[in-house]
C-alpha cells in the first residue's frame, strides 16, 4: 500500500467513525475510570424521555446546572453556553451537544423544562434540559464539582459551573463562575474539536 | 422500594463472608433521634440583601443514625458484597489515588487494632454507596449538626473535646470508638475522625464568591465572622472549613463517616 | 576622611540611591518581562535566604508544605504547631519585584485540617486564600506578580483565623526591590507571636490551644521564633564588631503587636512597617503591627549580649519574647565606658500578681531529694531567670547581678526567698558592685521557688545549701 492509499484508507475510516458518533448509537466502549459515564442514574429529558448520562458519547458536550426559576445566575450560565454556542462555525457547532441538568427534581418537570428551552430560543437540536430524583442531582452535582443547598426561597443557592465534557464524558474544562464572553470555554471547544477529526 | 431491596441484596451478600465480617456488625446500631429545632451555624443572607439573617431555628424531622462511626471491620463487610469498591476497582471519578490507603489489599484494612475503629480515606461516593447498600444516607450536614447539638446538652463537652483533637499529634489512625454517648445514644460524633454528610459542599460557594454572587463570603472565606450563629465557636468554624475544602472524590487520613436514614 | 566616615558616607548613599528607586510603579512591575525560572530557596527561622543577584524578573516557584507537628513552647511544654514548613515561624520567601511567583501549597496527608495561605504581598481577592483553600492531602496552585517592594507576612487566613494563627501559621516573604538592598554582612529572620494554651505558663505537657484566652485576648506566651529561648544561649544570633546586621522582624499575632527593641543597640535604620519607601534613622523602638513587619538595620560599635525584647516588657520577662544578639571583637570605651547603660523599664511585680487574679497552685512534681531538687530548678532557672542573669549566673554588667560566687546570695538564704518572692525596686550592691535594676515578684509555687533556689546554690561556686518549700512558704513575701 503507498502512503498515499494509507491516507486516504485512514481518512475514510475516521469518516465513518465520525458518520457512526453522529448518527448511531453510543460506541458500547468500558468508559474510563474518570468519565462521567460510570454514574448509572436516570435522567427525564424535556420530551419526556428517559436517558442516562452514555447518552452523551460519542460528541463533546458542554453541560451546566441550574433550574428554571432561577433569576440571577442560571440565565447568565445560560447565556454563557449560547454565547460559545453563537460563536462557533455552522460547520463545527452541530457536533457539540449543550445539556441543562436541573437542581429542582419537584417544580422542574418535563414540561417546564421544555417551556424554558422555548422561551430562551434554545435549539433542541443541540440542546437538552433534564431532570431527576434529589438523589441523582446531588451525585451528578458531587461529580461536576458543583456546590449548592436549597435555600428558603424555594430555590437553590450554587455555583456557577459550566463544565465541557470530551466525547467519552471525562471532564476537561470548567468554567467557575460566569463571563460577559467565555472566551477560554469557546477555544477548548475548539481545541477538543481539531484533536477529534 | 429500591432502597428495601437494595438491603436485602446486601444482608444476602453480607451473610456470605465468615466470621471477621460478622463481627463488623456489632457496631454501628442505628439510633433513633426525636424531632427537634436546630440553629444552623451559618447564616445565609437572603438574595439582593446587603444583611445577614437573624440565625432562625429550623425543624429537623425524626430520623436514624449511626450510633458510631462506620469501623474499617464494617467497610469490609461492604467491600466484600461490592467489588467495585474495592481498593483495586474503585473508579478515579469516585475516589483519588490514597482510597482505602491503610489497608494492605482489597480484603485486608491491616493492622488488627483497626477492626473497631473509624474506617477513613473513603470518599463521598463511597461512603454513600455504602449507606445506600444498607437503605441508608449519609446524614445531612443539618441532621449532623443537630445530633452533636444533643438539644443543647453538650455544648461545653463538645468544644473541649474538638480542640483536644486538634492538639493531639497526628498518628498513625484514628483511636478507638468508645467516647461518651451524648444525650441521644450518638458518640464520638467529634473526638476521631471528620465524617462526611451528604451535602458536604452546600456551603462551599465561597470558593466561586469572586466570579458568582456567592451569598454567604462573609461566613468562610477570609476569616470575617459576621455570617455565623456563634463568633466563638471555633469547632464550628473548624468543621465547615473541612468540608468546604472537600471535593467528592477526596480521601483524607482523618476523615469517616456514619449512616442515617428513615424515620424511627 | 576617617575610615568611619567614608564608611558611612558610602552607606548613606547606597540608601539614598536605594530610597530613588523604591518607586518603581505597579505598571511597570506588571509589565517587567519574566526571563527563565527558578525554585526558590526557603529558610527556617532566624536565617534568610541569600540576596537576589539577578537583574531581571524570572518565574519563581514555591512549594510551600502545610504540617501539623508537635514540639516545645518552651522546656517542658509540649504544642501541637500548626506551620508553613515544619517550623515556627514559617519558610522566609526571598523574591525580586516583578517576579511571577507560581506558589502551591501542599496540605500534607496526617493533617487533621484543610488550609489556606494569605500572603499580604499579593494584590488579589484573599491574598491567594480564595484560592487556596486545601484539603489535608491535597494541593493548591495560584500565580502572581509582585508588583510592590516590602517585606510582608503572610499566614493562614482559613476560619477561625486567630486558631490557625494561634497555632503557628505564619511566615515572611521579602520582596526585594530591583536595586537590591544595601550590602550588610549578617541577616536574620524573627518573628514575634502569642500562644494561648489550656495551662497557664509554665504548666507541663502537651498543651492543647485555649479558645477562651485567645478571644480574650490573654496569651500565655509570647515569643520569638515560636518557643520560649528559640534565639538565645547556643542559638543566639552573632555578630562581630564593626559588622552590619539586618533583621527582618515580623509579628505574626493572631493579637499582640510588638514594641520591638534591642537592649543597648540604637537602630540606624528602620523601614517602618517593612515598606520600601524613605526609611526612619536613629529609631529606639518601632512598632511591629500584628500581620506586619519591619526591617531594622544596625551596625555593632561594641562587644557584648544584646537582648531584643518586646519593650512591653511583661511579655519580655514573664511570657518569653526575649532573643540574644552575642557580638564579639575588641571594646570601644569612646562608645561605651560601662558607666552609661541606661535601664528604661518598669515591670510590674505587683501588678502582674494582681493582674493574675488568684494565684494557681501548679501540681509540678515534687522533688524527692536535694538532686531532684536541682534538676527541676534548672528547667525553673531556664524558664524564668536566664533571660536576665544569664545562662552562666554572670548576669549582665550594670544592669542584671550576678548570681555566680554571689555574696548577696550566699550570705543570707531568707533575704533570697525574700527577693525572688517580693521582688526588688531599690539600689542594691552585689560582690560590690552596684545595681539599680528592678525584679519583678515571681508568681511561682514554693515548689518551684525551692528548687530553682537549691539550684542557684548548687552552681558556680555559691554554697551549696538547700532551700526546702517549708522555708519558702514560712519567708515569703505576701502579695500585697
Amino acid at each position: 500500500m503507498t502512503l498515499r492509499a494509507f491516507v486516504s484508507a485512514v481518512a475514510a475510516l475516521i469518516a465513518l467513525g465520525a458518520a457512526f458518533a453522529l448518527a448511531g448509537p453510543p460506541p458500547a466502549i468500558e468508559p474510563s475510570g474518570a468519565s462521567l459515564f460510570n454514574i448509572e442514574s436516570k435522567w427525564t429529558t424535556q420530551d419526556g424521555a428517559t436517558v442516562a448520562l452514555t447518552h452523551f458519547a460519542g460528541r463533546p458536550a458542554i453541560v451546566a446546572m441550574g433550574y428554571t426559576t432561577c433569576k440571577d445566575i442560571c440565565p447568565a450560565i445560560v447565556a454563557d453556553m449560547m454565547w460559545v454556542e453563537k460563536h462557533m462555525t455552522p460547520g463545527t457547532v452541530g457536533k457539540v451537544r449543550f445539556a441543562f441538568f436541573s437542581f429542582d427534581s419537584e417544580a422542574d418537570t418535563p414540561e417546564r423544562l421544555k417551556l424554558y428551552a422555548e422561551s430562551h430560543g434554545l435549539d433542541l437540536d443541540r440542546w437538552m434540559l433534564l431532570r431527576a430524583d434529589d438523589a441523582a442531582v446531588r451525585e451528578l452535582a458531587a461529580a461536576l464539582d458543583v456546590p449548592f443547598r436549597p435555600n428558603d426561597q424555594s430555590g437553590f443557592d450554587h455555583a456557577a459551573v459550566i463544565s465541557l465534557l470530551n466525547d467519552r464524558g471525562e471532564i476537561v474544562f470548567q468554567q467557575r463562575g460566569t463571563r460577559a464572553s467565555s472566551e477560554d470555554l469557546l477555544a477548548k471547544v475548539r481545541e477538543l474539536l481539531l484533536r477529534s477529526e | 422500594m429500591r432502597a428495601a431491596a437494595g438491603f436485602t441484596l446486601a444482608i444476602l451478600a453480607m451473610a456470605q463472608p465468615p466470621a471477621a465480617v460478622a463481627a463488623g456488625a456489632e457496631h454501628g446500631g442505628l439510633v433513633p433521634l426525636p424531632a427537634g429545632l436546630y440553629t444552623p451555624f451559618q447564616l445565609v443572607k437572603a438574595a439582593n440583601s446587603g444583611q445577614s439573617a437573624a440565625p432562625a431555628p429550623k425543624t429537623v424531622a425524626a430520623f436514624n443514625m449511626d450510633g458510631e462511626p462506620v469501623t474499617n471491620a464494617g467497610y469490609l463487610a461492604f467491600v466484600t458484597a461490592h467489588p467495585e469498591w474495592r481498593k483495586s476497582r474503585i473508579k478515579t471519578l469516585f475516589a483519588d489515588d490514597r482510597y482505602l490507603r491503610r489497608w494492605s489489599a482489597d480484603l485486608d484494612f491491616g493492622a488488627a487494632e483497626a477492626r473497631d475503629r473509624p474506617v477513613t480515606d473513603v470518599s463521598w461516593f463511597a461512603a454513600r454507596a455504602y449507606c445506600n447498600a444498607r437503605g441508608l444516607d449519609l446524614p445531612t450536614t443539618a441532621q449532623w449538626e443537630y445530633a452533636l447539638a444533643d438539644g443543647g446538652r453538650g455544648e461545653a463537652r463538645v468544644r473541649a473535646r474538638s480542640l483536644e483533637w486538634f492538639s493531639e499529634p497526628n498518628g498513625s489512625g484514628p483511636g478507638p470508638i468508645g467516647g461518651p454517648a451524648n444525650g441521644y445514644g450518638v458518640r464520638d460524633l467529634v473526638g476521631l475522625v471528620w465524617e462526611w454528610t451528604d451535602d458536604f459542599n452546600a456551603y462551599a460557594m465561597t470558593a466561586e464568591s469572586r466570579d458568582s454572587n456567592g451569598k454567604d463570603a462573609a461566613a468562610v472565606c477570609g476569616g470575617a465572622a459576621a455570617g455565623v450563629a456563634d463568633p466563638t465557636d471555633y469547632p464550628a468554624f473548624m468543621r465547615y472549613a473541612m468540608r468546604a475544602s472537600l471535593k467528592a472524590h477526596y480521601t483524607a487520613d482523618n476523615l469517616g463517616f456514619r449512616c442515617a436514614g428513615g424515620a424511627p | 576622611m576617617s575610615l568611619r566616615s567614608f564608611r558611612s558616607g558610602v552607606a548613606l548613599a547606597a540608601i539614598l540611591a536605594a530610597g530613588a528607586a523604591f518607586g518603581a510603579s505597579r505598571e511597570a512591575n506588571r509589565a517587567d518581562p519574566i526571563v527563565g525560572e527558578e525554585t526558590a530557596v526557603l529558610t527556617d527561622a532566624p536565617n534568610v535566604p541569600p540576596p537576589i543577584q539577578r537583574d531581571h524578573a524570572t518565574k519563581v516557584v514555591v512549594h510551600l508544605e502545610v504540617k501539623e507537628v508537635e514540639g516545645l513552647l518552651a522546656d517542658g511544654v509540649r504544642y501541637t504547631f500548626w506551620t508553613f514548613g515544619g517550623h515556627v515561624p514559617g519558610k522566609f520567601i526571598r523574591i525580586r519585584e516583578g517576579d511571577e511567583v507560581e506558589f502551591h501549597l501542599d496540605n500534607h496527608p496526617g493533617n487533621k485540617n484543610p488550609h489556606n495561605i494569605d500572603l499580604h504581598a499579593v494584590n488579589g481577592p484573599g491574598g491567594g486564600a480564595a484560592a487556596s483553600l486545601t484539603a489535608p492531602g491535597h494541593s493548591s496552585v495560584f500565580s502572581f506578580k509582585a508588583l510592590n517592594p516590602g517585606l510582608y507576612v503572610y499566614h493562614c487566613a482559613t476560619a477561625p483565623v486567630a486558631m490557625h494563627v494561634g497555632n503557628g501559621m505564619y511566615g515572611m516573604i521579602l520582596v526585594e526591590p530591583k536595586e537590591g538592598l544595601p550590602k550588610v554582612d549578617h541577616e536574620y529572620y524573627l518573628m514575634q507571636s502569642d500562644f494561648y494554651t489550656q495551662g497557664r505558663n509554665g504548666e507541663k505537657g502537651l498543651q492543647p490551644f485555649s479558645m477562651e484566652k485567645v478571644i480574650d485576648e490573654k496569651p500565655d506566651y509570647i515569643v520569638f521564633n515560636g518557643s520560649v529561648g528559640s534565639t538565645t544561649g547556643d542559638r543566639a544570633l552573632t555578630a562581630k564588631v564593626g559588622e552590619t546586621v539586618r533583621l527582618f522582624v515580623g509579628d505574626g499575632g493572631p493579637n499582640v503587636v510588638s514594641s520591638f527593641h534591642a537592649i543597648g543597640q540604637i537602630f540606624d535604620t528602620v523601614y517602618p512597617e517593612g515598606a520600601m519607601g524613605a526609611p526612619a534613622h536613629n529609631v529606639q523602638t518601632t512598632t511591629v503591627p500584628a500581620g506586619g513587619a519591619v526591617i531594622a538595620e544596625f551596625r555593632m560599635s561594641v562587644p557584648g549580649t544584646f537582648i531584643l525584647v518586646d519593650h512591653s516588657l511583661e511579655r519580655a520577662f514573664n511570657r518569653g519574647a526575649l532573643a540574644q544578639l552575642k557580638v564579639s571583637g575588641p571594646e570601644d570605651k569612646l562608645v561605651y565606658s560601662g558607666k552609661q547603660f541606661d535601664l528604661v523599664y518598669q515591670p510590674e511585680g505587683a501588678g502582674a500578681r494582681a493582674a493574675e487574679g488568684e494565684r494557681q497552685v501548679v501540681l509540678a512534681p515534687a522533688a524527692r531529694s536535694k538532686e531532684e531538687r536541682i534538676k527541676l530548678g534548672a528547667e525553673v532557672f531556664a524558664n524564668n531567670c536566664q533571660a536576665c542573669h544569664q545562662q552562666d549566673g554572670q548576669g549582665v554588667p550594670d544592669a542584671f547581678p550576678p548570681l555566680a560566687r554571689s555574696d548577696y546570695l550566699n550570705g543570707d538564704k531568707i533575704r533570697a526567698i525574700k527577693t525572688v518572692t517580693g521582688g526588688l525596686e531599690q539600689p542594691l550592691t552585689v560582690n560590690g558592685k552596684a545595681f539599680n535594676g528592678v525584679m519583678p515578684a515571681w508568681t511561682l509555687s514554693d515548689e518551684d521557688i525551692a528548687n530553682v533556689l537549691t539550684f542557684v546554690y548548687s552552681k558556680w561556686d555559691n554554697s551549696g545549701q538547700e532551700v526546702t518549700p517549708d522555708e519558702v512558704s514560712l519567708h515569703r513575701v505576701k502579695a500585697r
